[in-house]
């Protein structure tokens, strides 16, 4: 129960309070923030979502036995890297072998899904913050589902923009990146101090 | 008429064109995360640039001499190898140059192996692409989000810190407010906002410069 409950808090905090997009900027990007329809932030979400479950896994073992070693610093990138590569051959695997309707989906969404800077940040933040495996597991997951709630409503907010009187040079990107360091403001205002980088 | 003429002008003035035009972080949205996250001193963004640089570089090259044939999925995964591996050489440059940077960068500087411009631009390679107009195309990319970066640190140190690259400037306030990531995204949108009326009036005076060239030449012949 007690490790339940670690798992949940922390998912809760990934979730919310540490969004990886409004908090820390991560994960936005060209593909994201200018989506064509909810079902593609959708479908990006949840790759990604899935993508991070699976590859915490690795992950906190590699936090785990990287405890205590010197050059961590060196060496982290690259064995995350290998944790990513293996669960993006092994999700691959598993769309083809069971799921081959939706291949075409996961083939597109795959490679900007793992190669994401919020996957890999939520990955960072539990090494540097020493999560134990219960916590990096729960990060993972709240990560995931906030950073799918962020695409839904970065989408639904340009859609809301995109019909409202705006000043021509702020139409489109600008006036969404101002909108989004609004959430972000409120978020701050939650929390009440920086969060480590 | 008008999407010729941007087209040609494009390829006649390709240094403006990638630095203003089609500038990947300020006009097509790449990187955004380093420019909100780690735009808060000029330091950082000297830092971020030289790391951008030889990544950035390094894995196009690789991408267009080795992996341009290979399906996206294969591509996407030897571009985030090799990206990686010169990130860890990178960060060893930037530590001798700068040694307290990591205190500020955190880990974005390791974020900038798997950076969208870099993954973006060898995912769009094709077989017909060539090294050297290639390489030519993404250091104007490298460049204009240098200036990007500089530009937006600029600013939020002058504002936040009442300082330039470390230098205390006389300041009748500080608002270090302009150091918050929320800040960062509502000064990136001003700067959007900014580049893209600049843009409008630049492609406007140099299309009415082209046709008033091409008329003078007209009526010489």
């Amino acid at each position: 129960m007690q490790y339940f409950m670690v798992y949940m808090t922390m998912a809760v905090t990934a979730f919310a309070v540490e969004n990886a997009a409004f908090t820390r900027g991560l994960g936005l990007s060209k593909a994201t923030l200018l989506l064509n329809s909810r079902w593609e932030g959708l479908i990006y979400g949840v790759v990604t979502t899935w993508m991070l479950v699976l590859s915490s896994f690795p992950v906190s073992l590699v936090n785990y036995y990287l405890l205590d070693v010197t050059f961590i610093r060196a060496i982290r990138a690259p064995l995350y890297l290998l944790c990513v590569l293996a669960s993006y051959v092994v999700t691959y695997i598993l769309v083809v072998r069971f799921f081959p309707k939706f291949q075409h989906i996961v083939a597109a969404a795959l490679p900007i899904s793992a190669f994401n800077t919020a996957l890999f940040g939520a990955f960072y933040v539990s090494g540097t913050q020493r999560f134990t495996f219960f916590e990096t597991t729960g990060y993972a997951l709240g990560t995931g589902l906030g950073y799918t709630i962020a695409l839904l409503v970065i989408y639904y907010a340009r859609k809301r923009l995109a019909i409202s009187p705006v000043p021509r040079a702020f139409r489109g990107l600008p006036i969404l990146l101002v909108y989004i360091g609004l959430l972000s403001l409120a978020i701050y205002g939650l929390i009440g101090h920086e969060l480590p980088i | 008429m008008k999407i010729q003429a941007g087209k040609s002008y494009k390829k006649r003035h390709r240094v403006i064109s990638s630095i203003f035009i089609s500038n990947p972080a300020l006009v097509l949205g790449f990187d955004l995360p380093f420019l909100i996250a780690t735009s808060t001193s000029l330091r950082n963004a000297a830092a971020m640039s030289i790391a951008m640089l030889f990544i950035h570089m390094a894995t196009i090259m690789f991408s267009v001499l080795f992996v341009r044939k290979l399906p996206v999925m294969l591509r996407a995964l030897l571009s985030v190898i090799v990206s990686t591996g010169v990130m860890i050489l990178t960060r060893e440059l930037i530590i001798f140059i700068f040694p307290d940077i990591l205190n500020t960068l955190g880990m974005y500087i390791y974020l900038l192996s798997i950076n969208g411009l870099t993954l973006f631009q060898s995912l769009s390679l094709t077989s017909r692409s060539r090294l050297r107009p290639v390489l030519r195309r993404e250091f104007f990319h490298v460049l204009a989000f240098v200036l990007a970066m500089f530009s937006l640190s600029a600013i939020r140190e002058w504002l936040g810190q009442s300082a330039l690259f470390g230098i205390p400037i006389d300041m009748p306030y500080k608002m270090s407010g302009f150091l918050i990531p929320f800040l960062g995204f509502i000064a990136m949108g001003f700067l959007l906002a900014f580049v893209k009326a600049f843009n409008r009036g630049l492609f406007s005076f140099l299309i009415r410069e082209d046709h008033k060239r091409a008329s003078r030449m007209r009526v010489d012949y």
